[in-house]
């Protein structure tokens, strides 16, 4: 259905865009015009959007749909409306599903389960090693005809350094991003929360930093030798970005993401064993949350992801080691990074950008972006608007989140995506 | 930070989970009232009747001899009726959860947990969920805390020693696994010692444990040197494992506890232990048996500490203060008494 949004403010950071613009759409879902009418263009239906931000829908890089193998905790279905409740239209699922994304079949089974609801996009991830055991290669080639937007062992780590540089190596022939997630088994050894002072005060076995710098150190040093382009997730540590940061000046093909939260939370508000904010890689010190900060504002981190792990009450209802690691946070990923804004770390429409046309660009998906001629991914936020995140307003299957009771600024009014209106917010 | 889970709103303890955010003033009236309750042993006829009618249950997911007797001592002193559970890991494997285990026996109308549980963390989770009218009492979380070890080692001290503040204190041994050290330094530094150091090797100090209010040392020398109370810990033998020591040879020469390295101390220095003790590997026969060993009393002093823990939570609650508490021991709940006109 052709459709205007109308009296919006514009932001396309992609197209250097930010003002007060129309948008038109065709009724194939394509943007025909920006700003002007095209001739002869008849809207069928008007969106108001006075007092409102126009960005891309939100490119979301990594968020766990628990579809197929956990549907106890999530499905696709819940996660998808979740989603686009939250301005997200398009989201990448690592492949650490049961069974695992390593074959076309399963990829294609995503996609489709996903396109049957019309409503958020899914691009997999595809496993690296086969069942992710971390001995034989997936069959990248197949993947990726499958639709995989990249590969990745997810969080079991390759700890054979062999396997890990043909990975790469086969990566780079057929030109395909590789996403890591840097961390030496070894030196994890089981631990659950940052070393350091919160972990020595709790009795709960830590994961030092120096995991995720040993990590990160060989990667890099494959990727140098192999020339794979690579994508580092969810950095937890002001060195890890320092180093990403130092390659990239190298002249290496790498880029970085860091989830939301990271950029809030540190191991302080662990307080007395929330297990609320038991997550992997975990909660840092004040001085990584800086950094992590420091290299979102520099461009070394290219992308803020949810991370997205919903999960059943009794996941977090265990003493703090054994509890599940993760958080629900689809519905806080817009909220949470326009906190950067208030908190003058990021200009509104570089929050955008770290949302949108960067994270596309990782997965090289032509979303992102408004010009004409693109497909019409879209959301709608009233920047003002003051809301408290209760579990009654949470769509997620998953209401494992330590943001419960917090006041936030900015809320999400309409989602398009493909120039179809799938979330408009109820009016008061 | 502790405040809200193990107080009642009136600021009385509700629950012992901990003794991080505990005050002197509420660690002196447990040790008031502990010695109040010396006596009962002494006599012929062990008990008195401050929790007739109440019941306990020694919840025990990890296995423990002296922990569990003193408790069940203690609560059968105070007339409770008592019930050990010997839960060990396998229930978990069963498929219960923790908190399922804990609900079954509350709907059996107890009134006090003892738990003792392998997680850090386990009882602030089972305090959590368990109804207002249902106390804990921590006897071990993980490498958290073991809140009654701490305040029976500080009863120990002032029995000794008199006073805190002019003492210098080392907890000697492996502290990065120790739910014990964690629960003296908390005591300690709430008592406002003079100077604490913890003494071990790298491999066994905690990362940032200075941001407890210590002084790490590295070597006994360091650590012993001029101090008044020497506290040891026990080191699991199974270290050698995760490469934290090369032997207990190598150990024992560096960080055991001789009479040589006792000498360093203070002349008048007291050496304790919590038990169970590797003789030969963390602590010398000759110093564990000598006369500045106070180890066989810190188990005495223990029943009394945890009778004294149970009488304070279990009376600033709803519990009927009937007439057998009047006439028996009645300085022990004087202080409960007080607090609870407040």
């Amino acid at each position: 259905m052709s459709l205007v949004i109308q009296g919006g403010h514009l932001i396309d950071p992609a197209n250097h865009v930010d003002g007060k613009k129309d948008i038109y759409i065709d009724d194939n879902g394509f943007i025909v015009g920006v700003g002007k009418s095209p001739a002869g263009f008849k809207a069928r239906k008007t969106i108001e959007a006075h007092g409102r931000i126009v960005c891309p829908g939100l490119v979301d890089l990594r968020a766990r749909l628990r579809e197929p193998g956990l549907e106890y905790k999530a499905t696709i279905e819940s996660e998808v409306h979740a989603a686009v409740a939250a301005g997200i239209t398009t989201l990448c699922c690592p492949p650490d599903t049961l069974p695992v994304i390593d074959t076309p079949a399963m990829a294609q089974m995503l996609q489709s389960r996903a396109w049957r609801f019309g409503l958020a996009f899914i691009h997999p991830l595809g496993a690296l090693t086969q069942r992710l055991e971390g001995k034989l290669l997936a069959d990248m080639e197949a993947l990726d005809e499958a639709g995989c937007v990249g590969f990745t062992n997810a969080l079991v780590p390759v700890t054979d350094t062999l396997v890990m540089r043909r990975a790469l190596e086969y990566a780079a022939t057929l030109d395909l991003t590789v996403f890591l997630h840097s961390e030496d088994p070894w030196l994890r050894n089981g631990g659950c929360v940052h070393e350091g002072e919160v972990g020595t005060r709790l009795g709960l076995p830590g994961i030092p930093e120096a995991a995720e710098i040993v990590g990160v150190a060989r990667d890099l040093a494959l990727i140098e030798q192999t020339g794979c382009r690579a994508h580092f997730c969810g950095l937890s540590s002001a060195r890890a970005a320092a180093m990403v940061a130092q390659a990239r000046k190298k002249g290496l093909p790498v880029s970085a993401d860091t989830a939301a939260h990271h950029l809030h939370l540190t191991e302080h508000d662990i307080g007395d064993f929330n297990t609320l904010c038991h997550v992997r890689p975990p909660l840092r010190g004040k001085h990584d949350r800086e950094g992590l900060r420091k290299a979102l504002k520099t461009g070394v981190i290219n992308a803020i992801c949810s991370d997205h792990q919903p999960h059943e009450p009794d996941a977090k209802l265990a003493p703090f080691a054994r509890s599940e690691p993760g958080i629900s946070a689809l519905e806080t990923l817009l909220p949470l990074t326009l906190r950067l804004v208030d908190e003058k770390l990021l200009t509104l429409a570089e929050a955008i950008a770290l949302l949108t046309h960067k994270p596309a660009e990782i997965i090289g998906v032509e979303t992102g972006r408004l010009g004409v001629g693109a497909t019409a991914d879209i959301c709608l936020f009233d920047p003002e608007a003051r809301w408290t995140l209760t579990e009654a307003k949470i769509v997620s299957r998953g209401h494992n989140t330590p943001f419960l009771g917090q006041t936030f600024r900015g809320k999400v009014t309409h989602t398009l995506v493909g120039g179809k209106l799938v979330y408009e917010a109820l009016k008061k | 930070m502790n405040q809200g889970l193990q107080f009642d709103d009136a600021g009385r303890l509700r629950h012992l989970l901990t003794i991080e955010g505990l005050s002197r003033q509420t660690i002196v009236e447990i040790l008031d009232t502990a010695e109040s309750f010396i006596s009962v042993g002494e006599r012929e006829i062990k008990k008195i009747p401050l929790l007739r009618g109440k019941t306990v249950v020694n919840l025990f997911f990890e296995s423990s001899t002296r922990t569990r007797t003193t408790f069940e001592i203690a609560a059968k002193r105070l007339s409770a009726d008592v019930i050990n559970l010997n839960v060990g890991a396998s229930s978990t494997s069963k498929g219960e959860t923790l908190l399922d285990t804990i609900r079954n026996l509350e709907a059996m109308h107890t009134d006090l947990f003892v738990v003792r549980h392998a997680e850090s963390g386990a009882a602030h989770l089972i305090a959590r969920h368990v109804p207002p009218h249902v106390r804990i009492i921590n006897a071990g979380d993980g490498r958290h805390a073991h809140p009654t070890q701490g305040l029976l080692d500080m009863f120990t001290i002032r029995r000794h020693k008199g006073s805190f503040e002019k003492l210098k204190v080392a907890i000697v041994g492996d502290i990065m696994h120790s739910r014990v050290a964690r629960s003296q330094i908390h005591a300690l530094k709430a008592l406002n010692v003079a100077e604490l150091r913890v003494v071990a090797p790298k491999t066994l100090l905690p990362m940032a444990v200075e941001k407890l209010g210590v002084r790490p040392c590295t070597r006994m020398e360091e650590g012993l040197d001029g101090v008044d109370v020497v506290m040891m810990l026990r080191l699991q033998r199974e270290r050698m494992q995760g490469a934290h020591i090369p032997s207990e040879h190598e150990y024992f020469n560096l960080y055991g506890l001789t009479p040589a390295k006792l000498a360093l101390a203070a002349r008048d220095a007291i050496v304790m232990h919590p038990g169970p003790m590797n003789r030969g590997l963390e602590i010398d026969s000759a110093v564990a048996d000598g006369p500045q060993s106070v180890i066989l009393p810190q188990v005495t002093y223990g029943i009394a500490v945890r009778m004294a823990v149970m009488a304070l939570i279990m009376g600033g609650a709803s519990a009927s203060r009937d007439s057998g508490m009047r006439d028996t021991a009645s300085k022990a709940h004087a202080p409960a008494a007080r607090k609870k006109r407040k």
